[in-house]
């Protein structure tokens, strides 16, 4: 589903993202990607869907080279591809309905569909309650799974989350961890960014772990 | 279909939305380009009623052909046989020594007696040609009156090829100043639009990134931004139109434009609707051309 084959990342001030890294991610795998602040691993997450390009090296996502993709072909690539950024990333004027249907749109669903779905993944979330609410109306943990409910939305063959339970309490986080484990099994292949090692070790899933940009293991926990 | 239809209306919407979020810069723009079709619409109406006068004057022209005293008979019958041939003459009218002189007596009253006192009748016999439309440009008139110079039984071939000239150099320039006044006060609109849409752009920066990560095309992105634009332009070509209007209206009514006839000249026809359909249409390609090349360069994709 995900392969990198020996991704180098240099930005133009000569930091380096990532050095060499080659992995492997199967399709309906759950994935934590671990290491400490600077590791890598948003520069890991963004090569997925193309929000960066490497320096060298290949990255293949669902058979397509998203570097030699053309540009046109992006958004669909994006569409496979639902993301939880680290700091959500919401509309602060549009509602917390607003906030998901929006993802929905821009793909084209009818409009049935459209609140359709954006009813039952909020529901799915318990954010029925705060529907017309606006984000700064409510708190940390229901934006955070705002983000989820927007990265979930469209069904997507992947999922991304950068350190999704960041500023959840622990009670809120294993909520959520299992949450991702349930879309999980329905075959989506979900990716997570957290240094976050006790829900690591609970969770007992595959660690791609990240150093300086390299890879330092790559395995189960 | 139904896809296409969502789209549009995701257009519509949004552009709506971005032509309200900020009345000013909206009303800017359209004013920018507003403006600028309005004096290029007015350099428009000024060659379009020059042009029509030169061209009525063309109309007029006529060449004449001067025939030898010692011109024989058959050497005018030869001549006329020729003009008649002719693609370039629509018509040829013979005029007599002695018809040369009645006219003259009857423009010029005063010295009727003129030619009684220079002994007889000095004025030659002629021909006045009328030249076809497609004959009438300068080139092809020295072409002729060149072909008939040295004819036999002629003295002189003339025509009044100076006005004309002149006039349509006059017309060629005043155009060409339209155009350059134009295009440059189209060039500040195109600045002035493509401002308005970098900052519409701006204020809505984390909105297209977020859709641009949720997988929106470029299309989907830019389409509000460009309709809003170019009904920005439509807008500014109305008002562009609407004080063509009023202006020619005025002009009309002003004691200066019944006292002078040159007020006629420059100002007697309003603009045809196909040039004031061209002027509404200028707008909306100006908005959408300043929209385009904004987002290009806000990166909007």
């Amino acid at each position: 589903m995900i392969q990198f084959f020996h991704v180098t990342k240099k930005y133009s001030q000569g930091a380096v993202a990532l050095t060499d890294v080659s992995v492997h991610i199967e399709k309906g795998e759950f994935v934590f990607l671990t290491g400490p602040s600077g590791a890598g691993k948003t520069t890991f997450l963004k090569m997925i869907f193309r929000d960066e390009i490497p320096t060298s090296g290949q990255v293949v996502v669902n058979t397509h080279d998203v570097a030699t993709m053309p540009a046109r072909r992006v958004p669909y690539l994006r569409r496979q591809i639902g993301v939880v950024f680290q700091d959500f990333k919401l509309l602060p004027r549009k509602t917390v309905f607003e906030n998901v249907a929006f993802a929905t749109q821009v793909v084209g669903l009818p409009r049935r569909e459209q609140r359709g779905r954006t009813y039952q993944v909020l529901e799915m979330l318990g954010l029925n309650h705060r529907l017309h609410n606006y984000p700064e109306q409510v708190s940390g943990g229901e934006q955070q799974r705002m983000a989820i409910a927007r990265a979930l939305v469209n069904r997507p063959l992947i999922l991304l989350a950068d350190e999704p339970t960041g500023n959840l309490d622990p009670e809120l986080a294993q909520e959520i961890m299992g949450l991702f484990r349930d879309i999980n099994s329905h075959g989506t292949t979900v990716i997570i960014a957290t240094h976050d090692r006790d829900m690591i070790r609970r969770m007992g899933r595959r660690v791609i772990s990240l150093d300086h940009g390299r890879l330092a293991a790559a395995g189960a926990a | 279909m139904g896809r296409l239809l969502r789209a549009l209306r995701h257009c519509v919407r949004e552009a709506w939305d971005g032509v309200w979020r900020n009345p000013t810069l909206s009303l800017l723009s359209a004013a920018a380009i507003g403006i600028s079709l309005y004096v290029l619409g007015l350099f428009l109406l000024l060659t379009f009623n020059l042009s029509r006068f030169v061209e009525d004057l063309g109309r007029e022209t006529q060449v004449q052909i001067y025939l030898k005293d010692d011109a024989t008979a058959d050497q005018v019958k030869a001549l006329v046989a020729e003009f008649g041939t002719d693609p370039a003459i629509a018509q040829a009218r013979y005029v007599s020594k002695a018809e040369a002189r009645r006219r003259f007596q009857r423009d010029f009253p005063t010295l009727r007696d003129l030619p009684e006192r220079v002994g007889g009748n000095p004025f030659p016999a002629s021909f006045d040609l009328e030249i076809r439309d497609a004959f009438r440009d300068p080139e092809a008139l020295d072409r002729l009156v060149a072909s008939y110079q040295k004819a036999p039984g002629i003295e002189e071939v003339r025509y009044d090829r100076g006005w004309t000239e002149r006039l349509s150099r006059i017309v060629g320039l005043v155009r060409k100043g339209g155009y350059g006044i134009g295009a440059l006060l189209a060039f500040a609109a195109l600045v002035t639009v493509g401002a308005t849409v970098r900052l519409t752009v701006l204020a809505r920066r984390e909105e297209i990134e977020i859709m641009k990560l949720v997988g929106a095309t470029a299309g989907f992105i830019r389409g509000p931004f460009m309709l809003a634009a170019a009904v920005q332009g439509l807008a500014g070509g109305s008002l562009a139109i609407a004080g063509l209007v009023l202006t020619h209206r005025l002009v009309e009514r002003a004691e200066t434009y019944r006292a002078n006839p040159f007020m006629s000249i420059v100002a007697g026809r309003f603009l045809p609707s196909e040039a004031l359909l061209g002027l509404a249409a200028a707008g909306a390609a100006l908005g959408i051309v300043a929209a385009l090349l904004s987002l290009r360069r806000a990166g909007t994709v």
